[in-house]
């Protein structure tokens, strides 16, 4: 995630969390990928040149580069990376993998359906004897940012105001319910909207991760009504306790059937999604696929996801298929495994003579990418 | 995408030995099951000899047990098992490929093990059969028998019916 300004002469970025976090005027808030592919290729540069100098703190030349890419990546975006790694950075060896086939193979799984819902999309995509089977890739927007934007209209709804805590000076405490006392910093810069919604959806995700819940059986009132309620304050100082809430957000995930704007398309559910992708692959490796299917990616860790998942999915499965879910209990695995698949891969050594070495990008050019990195 | 970790000639060797009956040898002296491990140093697929199986040690009594003590439940192996089952036309033994890679196993090894399932498939031309073994709950016949065919196709697994 990167901040921009535009100056007159050009542009500079500023990266990383903490720089993030600091209000300035005039700093929009963008992201370099779009869709899971590389869109903005300067803003991207601009991240790996802070990476190298902030982080790794070496020159780039002197360490070969794995990179995992979403297994829907179009070739030219491939081969353009290539260029820009070997060309600009002089990286001496480099190798691209498919998230979801890392995802698999840290799992001890060559086959098996990878479920990766994150922010901007949750998609299945089923991988057979450590190769991604293109044809089965479906994906649906239905994902972390669709339910920031739902909480949000529920704020809107109860008239809440979530104040991001760079505005606030100090507060007080207040009763539950009670309107919100707090003091606005004085002197804050005119920030940008982008920025600002940026630091509403923070909160957003915070109130996200911590309050909802996901419901075992689909969404029923009755029952909703007699959910325990989860007491949260916004950093404003509001409080209150959120009951049926808590589970009505989150239904729209599985079933979209309700949600406004939709128009009722309930094949965005994440069961259909599973089915759908399992079932656009040959028949034979069905079994193999419903037998592993492997959730990760961050906004699975919604309380209630996966035993959620697993109802659907023995439901609308083949009555005799036999139905395994994995999904790691630690949260860090849950949204990096596919970062940690690749650390282990690299760290190889076995694996450094399947590296694009740069003299092989010499002589074959950026296609060699297609060639060594299926 | 592999992990480029060789394969052993002794790996080789003994899948010709496990799958062509060779004339001459006794029937009790082939093998039931090649077990194979990562080396030592990481670098390549060998054969555990510890863990194989001939013929005539595995006997006629709970035959898949036998078979299933052989493969440990806290590290990863591969195994070729010389599975004799019935099926509606006849008798038939046939390879199944085995990948174990147990949830306790270390990530490491697992992500070693999965990677390099493909290379070592390669140098085993005609494997028909492959068995993904990661939980407890794998390890029962039904999952053997799903995989050679189903219900439909396999009457009786090491004469034991299904």
């Amino acid at each position: 995630m990167g901040a921009e300004q535009e100056i007159n002469s050009g542009r500079s970025y500023y990266i990383d969390t903490t720089a993030l976090h600091v209000p300035r005027a005039g700093v929009e808030l963008i992201s370099p990928l779009k869709n899971g592919m590389i869109e903005d290729w300067n803003a991207f540069q601009a991240i790996i040149d802070h990476i190298y100098s902030k982080h790794i703190k070496s020159e780039p030349s002197l360490h070969p580069v794995l990179m995992s890419e979403a297994p829907w990546n179009s070739r030219a975006k491939r081969e353009k990376l290539t260029e820009l790694i070997f060309e600009h950075y002089n990286i001496p060896a480099f190798f691209l993998c498919k998230t979801a086939v890392l995802t698999a193979f840290a799992n001890g799984r060559a086959t098996g359906l990878v479920l990766d819902s994150g922010a901007t999309h949750t998609t299945a995509i089923p991988v057979h004897d450590g190769y991604v089977l293109q044809q089965g890739i479906v994906k649906s927007p239905l994902a972390g940012d669709f339910i920031t934007m739902q909480c949000r209209e529920l704020f809107q709804e109860m008239n809440i105001d979530t104040v991001p805590p760079y505005m606030i000076a100090s507060k007080e405490p207040v009763r539950e319910g009670a309107p919100p006392l707090w003091t606005k910093k004085d002197k804050l810069p005119p920030v940008t909207k982008s920025w600002h919604t940026y630091m509403c959806n923070e909160v957003i995700q915070d109130f996200q991760a911590s309050v909802l819940q996901v419901s075992d059986s689909p969404y029923d009132e009755q029952v909703a009504a007699q959910m325990p309620t989860v007491h949260y304050e916004m950093p404003s100082g509001y409080s209150t306790d959120y009951g049926a809430e808590r589970l009505r957000i989150p239904e729209g995930l599985f079933d979209p059937s309700n949600v406004k704007g939709l128009s009722g398309n309930t094949m965005l559910g994440v069961g259909h999604v599973v089915t759908t992708s399992i079932g656009m692959c040959d028949i034979d490796i069905r079994p193999g696929l419903y037998g592993s299917v492997i959730v990760t990616g961050g906004n699975t860790l919604l309380q209630g996801f996966t035993e959620r998942l697993n109802r659907e999915l023995s439901q609308k499965a083949p009555p005799s298929m036999r139905l395994k879910l994995i999904a790691c209990n630690s949260s860090i695995e849950r949204r990096f495994s596919s970062w940690i698949g690749g650390s282990i891969l690299a760290s190889l050594g076995t694996f450094q003579q399947m590296w694009i070495s740069k003299q092989e990008y010499d002589e074959g050019g950026k296609q060699s990418v297609e060639r060594k990195c299926p | 995408m592999a992990s480029g970790v060789a394969i052993s000639d002794e790996v080789v060797r003994n899948y010709d030995l496990i799958r062509v009956r060779q004339a001459g040898t006794e029937a009790g002296e082939r093998l039931k099951l090649l077990v194979m491990c990562l080396s030592k140093d990481q670098k390549s697929i060998i054969v555990d000899d510890a863990n194989c199986l001939k013929v005539k040690d595995v006997g006629k009594t709970d035959v898949l047990k036998k078979i299933l003590s052989k493969i440990p439940t806290d590290e990863c192996r591969y195994a070729l098992y010389d599975c004799s089952y019935v099926s509606k036309e006849s008798v038939k033994e046939d390879l199944v490929f085995i990948l174990s890679a147990p949830e306790t196993a270390s990530l490491k090894s697992k992500m070693v093990y999965a990677s390099s399932k493909a290379a070592l498939k390669a140098k085993m031309p005609g494997l028909k059969f492959e068995w993904q073994i990661n939980e407890p709950t794998d390890r029962d016949v039904s999952c053997l028998v799903e995989k050679l065919g189903g219900k439909d196709t396999v009457k009786s697994l090491e004469g034991i019916p299904v």
